[in-house]
């Protein structure tokens, strides 16, 4: 049987809750104090999504690996592929802040931004 | 004697208990006993019995395995690789007793080799000890000990003039403040004029206020008088680790030369005569072989065909307190008040509150028994000792930055032992070389090289000395310590100076690379840290330790993931990020 | 020696440095000077390169370092010097700070006024007792972080983590992608150290078990970490014999607090809070040491990098008040009292004059409770009252109170 219950990150409180399916294919939620709970836990639920972080190989920079990240969320379950996509690039300084380091990974329309400026090596 | 000796081992129920006993009255004992704390009573009670000249034991303890070191794989390995050298004299092992006699023995048109287990000098209780220059008032009357702690101290002068380390000889005054307190200094005083301690003496309330002024407050805060003080002027504290690598330097600059990482697997000897080492990186033919191997020594006079005595370690913890805490005199010792509150083992004077140097305040270290050569845990019960020696309270755990332990070399007899074998000729032992060693250690290194040089005398062999014999070491460059203006200056002429790697102690890349391109390299985290403090502050390495790392492989050129944190076996870094999706390891 | 002469000077360029330079300038400073220690800005963030940074501020999931970048690129525009892989050796109560690097030797800088913001450091196995052998494989979380995100190498294979902070949970995931088997995260306490977002994102999402009430007590191994023994501990925090544990591993990551790194206040002779370790500070974010500021994480350690810059702001605005003259010289103080359920108050003190303003006070609980209202009494009134739905020791609160009147403010946590 699937995972259900969840804990809710929306705020400090951290309710313990329950999402139960509908008769209409729809889910009613129990435990949660608020609006904002029920619907984080019906999107864990159903589309469950993380932002990717990660660091790339750089060439040529003041440092070995850049950080990455992406410019919204991706699905959970493609998570693991989207980094070990960005694990086989390698980029080359400089880069700026926010230079789209790949575009729509792993299909998830998602693009992966440089997560800050890196010279070159002088 | 035998009697006696089989007595003690009934009273202590040694189950199958035998000894024998050779011609020089080396007693060498077995059977089975309850416990290790049994088997080292048994050993020292057998010590003291008349005429026994010291023990060697075969005592085993019930349900316990004690751990031997397996020497075949370096055998093995030293016997393909085969003779790689020759030398007169080959020392095993580069602690202070080891280093102190390479470089003593460097003046002599010599070729010396000294062999190491680990990956540079002081690399176990050579660096594992809190630094005093004892005065020798704590040593037993009458043993090699006493003698050699007093004239050692005395020579430390010359050694940290020529040598360019820092000695600071503060002195130790201990007071008491209650009347039943007053006789263990007068006993302390009396051990002190009967080893013929410098300058050793009772001193009144007001002496001891115009040697260190600061008592008078802290007396007045205490609402107390002194009721006995003693004044012993020529206790002093240095770094260990400097005094080595300063004594392996010089030794170095003389023509010395040092193999790390190169454990004895064996002694070679022949018709009593000793013929060489066998290390794990080849034989080493040798005319003479010194035996400075600390825990190990025991063995090493074992495998060279003398087995005389039996190192027990013993171990000793101390925390080290952070500088903003600093030492409340500039004298070691301090003011007493009541007694012990944890007591210490008799066979060992332990340690109490002093400081280093730096002023970091030490406390320690502990003294416990342990099976183990290798074992150096620290443990909850030895650091309360090392606490329950603190007598500031001010200081607390929450200062401690660092607890490490290290185990002494003690033998039965708990006295130091230099004699030429006289069972393999060549074959010196400088063993059990416990505390004081260090404090003993410029008159071990001279009474070492007496037995050695009226040997060759004997043989008409007596080495000349070399014209070109350099003593001096200059002092280490100490950014910390000088003023803006110098600080400046030496920028200004090398900038590498400018750039501080270690932010707690302020210690500089210049400072580092001088040390990496020393006669002696250190090639791990630690030894640039014992050569330059590197990593000793508070923070522990936490923000300089990646930098010493980068700059070691830069300078060594070695890959990231070979510099180690303390010689083989201690790589900091396993491999570099995974750069593709298959390597990476137990990811599922 | 180089003789040099700002307005503020601001030792640090992280975060709270970043922020208190730019808006010294914004406040009309001439000539800002930033030191810094290591080879860029940024601080510590450039090596947080998860996201959860800049919520409250620019209402973004940034990582650390799109946060710093934010503000190293608005120092373009700016006339701020700032001197990188700068070591401040000494300063002097009289706002004179000695410095030094490799290309202006040593630097004896005159200053109107000081902004500390050097951060704060991690305690380390001996800090926190852990007994054994000392091998490699040891680190406190930051120096794996640094290791693994910015230098590229992997510091082990096989982890325990100690200690449930934030950085701990963070280190977590970021070791498991990595390739890296984090064995389990323990925890001294009874309850989380970290932000629930983070347990459920980084320990739950990858099944890493969550150890509370639980420590380490040894490291075995004399070259290399081979295993370290878990215990559980009673309610004072003390191991219960009987249940140790040996876990096999070859890495522990300690995440076992952080401390405010103060050594250049000690020697200005600042005075202390020995609760936050960080210096007592009034509302100016101005030290016992007039013209000497303190703000970010060397003051008391935030929870948010979004306050740590806010700190610097409030740092940054007093310095410019101090230059101009609008500070007394021997100010009076009245004190900000943490009262019931709160464990200290930043700013620890207010200027006794200071009526008629806002001013931001950083607390944080003594425990968890749910359901409670957040009161400031000031001479027997309330004058602030915010109900929470939960708060918890590690989550700061952060209130912006209308001070007027004499009074001494005293915060207080009163159940709903």
């Amino acid at each position: 049987m699937a995972k259900n219950v969840y804990t809710c990150v929306v705020c400090p409180v951290s309710c313990t809750i329950e999402v139960i399916p509908n008769a209409d294919g729809g889910f009613t939620t129990e435990g949660n104090q608020c609006k904002r709970g029920e619907k984080y836990a019906i999107s864990e639920h159903t589309d469950p999504v993380r932002m990717v972080t990660t660091t790339v190989k750089i060439r040529n920079a003041i440092l070995p690996r850049l950080p990455v990240i992406s410019e919204g969320e991706v699905p959970k379950g493609k998570l693991k592929e989207c980094l070990n996509d960005l694990y086989q690039i390698s980029v080359e300084a400089p880069v700026r802040c926010g230079d789209i380091i790949v575009k729509n990974i792993c299909g998830t329309g998602v693009n992966i931004l440089a997560a800050r400026t890196m010279k070159e090596k002088n | 004697m035998v009697k006696e000796i089989q007595k003690i081992m009934e009273d202590f129920h040694v189950k199958d208990a035998n000894m024998t006993a050779d011609e020089r009255n080396i007693v060498t004992l077995s059977g089975v006993c309850d416990s290790w704390q049994t088997l080292i009573d048994v050993g020292h009670a057998v010590a003291k019995v008349d005429g026994v000249k010291n023990v060697v034991s075969d005592m085993e303890v019930e349900g316990l395995t004690i751990p031997k070191k397996n020497y075949e794989p370096y055998i093995k390995k030293g016997k393909e690789i085969g003779v790689i050298d020759r030398a007169d004299v080959v020392i095993i092992g580069a602690g202070v007793s080891g280093c102190g006699i390479a470089r003593e023995l460097s003046r002599y048109n010599l070729k010396i080799i000294v062999v190491e287990m680990g990956d540079d000098v002081a690399y176990a209780a050579s660096k594992a000890n809190n630094g005093d220059i004892h005065a020798g008032h704590a040593a037993k009357s009458g043993t090699l000990k006493a003698k050699l702690n007093v004239e050692g101290n005395r020579m430390y002068t010359q050694w940290s003039e020529e040598l360019g380390f820092r000695l600071e000889r503060c002195g130790s005054l201990q007071m008491v403040t209650e009347d039943r307190l007053v006789p263990s200094v007068e006993k302390t005083y009396e051990t002190a004029l009967k080893n013929g301690v410098d300058g050793a003496r009772m001193v009144t309330q007001e002496e001891a206020i115009q040697i260190e002024p600061r008592v008078e407050a802290e007396l007045k805060r205490m609402g107390k008088e002194l009721k006995a003080a003693l004044w012993l002027p020529s206790m002093g504290v240095v770094e260990p680790y400097e005094v080595v690598v300063a004594l392996a330097e010089n030794a170095a600059k003389n023509g010395v030369q040092f193999l790390f990482d190169c454990t004895v697997g064996d002694v070679l000897h022949e018709d009593g005569q000793v013929k060489g080492v066998v290390t794990e990186k080849g034989i080493i033919e040798a005319d003479f072989v010194i035996n400075c191997a600390g825990v190990y020594a025991d063995e090493m006079s074992w495998m060279a065909g003398d087995r005389s005595y039996t190192i027990h370690p013993r171990k000793g913890t101390i925390a080290i307190i952070d500088k903003t805490c600093p030492p409340l005199f500039s004298v070691l010792g301090g003011i007493t008040t009541h007694e012990p509150t944890m007591k210490k083992n008799v066979e060992s004077k332990g340690g109490g509150m002093c400081f280093t140097p730096e002023h970091n305040i030490l406390l320690g270290p502990s003294a416990t028994e342990v099976p183990d050569k290798e074992d150096v845990d620290t443990t909850p019960e030895d650091l309360a000792y090392a606490m329950s020696r603190n007598s500031n309270e001010q200081i607390g755990i929450g200062n401690i930055i660092r607890i490490f332990a290290g185990t002494r070399p003690a033998d039965f007899k708990e006295d130091f032992i230099i004699e030429m074998s006289p069972i393999t000729h060549g074959f010196m032992n400088v063993g059990a070389i416990q505390s004081p060693g260090l404090a003993s250690a410029p008159a071990v290194a001279k009474m070492a090289i007496g037995i050695l040089l009226d040997d060759m005398e004997k043989n008409g062999k007596r080495p000349e000395e070399k014209p070109d014999y350099d003593p001096i070491q200059p002092p280490k460059l100490d950014f910390r310590h000088m003023t803006h203006e110098e600080q400046d200056a030496l920028i200004k002429k090398d900038p590498r100076y400018g750039k501080i790697i270690c932010r707690c102690e302020q210690i500089t890349e210049g400072e580092i690379l001088d040390a990496v391109h020393s006669l002696v390299v250190p090639t791990s985290i630690d030894a640039i840290k014992r050569r330059t403090r590197a990593g000793m502050g508070r923070c522990q390495g936490g923000f300089c330790q990646p930098r010493v790392l980068e700059l070691l492989a830069r300078e060594l050129g070695e890959d990231w993931v070979n510099i180690t944190l303390k010689g083989r076996g201690s790589n900091v870094l396993i491999c570099p990020n995974r750069e593709n999706a298959e390597e990476g390891g137990s990811r599922s | 020696m180089k003789e040099i002469k700002v307005d503020v000077a601001v030792i640090g360029g992280g975060p709270a440095g970043l922020a208190a330079a730019l808006e010294a300038e914004r406040r009309g400073a001439k000539k800002v000077m930033i030191l810094e220690r290591d080879m860029e800005l940024g601080g510590i963030l450039q090596q947080c390169i998860h996201d959860g940074f800049g919520l409250h501020r620019f209402n973004a999931r940034m990582s650390g370092a799109q946060y710093a970048q934010k503000f190293i690129d608005q120092l373009q525009d700016t006339g701020i010097e700032v001197k990188l892989e700068t070591i401040v050796l000494d300063l002097t109560a009289k706002r004179e700070i000695y410095a030094c690097n490799s290309t202006d030797g040593m630097m004896h800088i005159q200053c109107g006024a000081v902004i500390l913001a050097m951060g704060c450091r991690e305690r380390t196995a001996s800090q926190v007792l852990i007994y054994g052998a000392r091998p490699a494989g040891v680190m406190t979380a930051g120096t794996a972080q640094r290791y693994i995100n910015m230098e590229g190498y992997l510091p082990g294979r096989q982890a325990v983590i100690l200690g449930s902070g934030d950085i701990g949970l963070i280190m977590a995931r970021r070791m498991t992608l990595e390739g890296i088997q984090v064995k389990g995260v323990y925890e001294v306490m009874p309850s989380p150290g970290g932000l629930t977002r983070n347990i459920v994102q980084c320990l739950d999402d990858y099944g890493i078990p969550l150890h509370l009430s639980t420590t380490v007590t040894r490291i075995k191994g004399n070259k290399r970490v081979e295993s370290v023994t878990v215990c559980k501990v009673d309610e004072n925090r003390k191991p219960i014999p009987g249940t140790e544990e040996e876990i096999p591993c070859d890495l522990l990551v300690l995440a076992v607090g952080l401390i405010p790194e103060n050594e250049l206040s000690r020697g200005a002779d600042i005075e202390m809070d020995p609760r936050t370790k960080g210096p007592v500070v009034d509302n100016n974010f101005m030290t016992s040491c007039p013209g000497i500021f303190a703000c970010g994480n060397v003051s008391v350690v935030f929870d948010l990098v979004d306050y740590v810059s806010q700190s610097g702001e409030i740092a940054a605005a007093g310095a410019m008040r101090y230059i101009k003259g609008e500070l007394p010289q021997c100010p009076e103080y009245r004190e900000v009292i943490p009262g019931d359920g709160i464990n200290f108050v930043v700013p620890q003190r207010l200027l006794k004059d200071c009526a008629e303003e806002d001013v931001t006070f950083f607390m944080r609980v003594k425990k968890p409770q749910k359901k409670v209202y957040l009161q400031c009494i000031s001479e027997g009134n309330i004058i602030k009252k915010e109900r929470h739905n939960s708060v918890a020791p590690p989550e700061m609160l952060a209130s912006k109170v209308y001070v007027n009147g004499k009074g001494s403010p005293e915060f207080r946590i009163v159940e709903v």
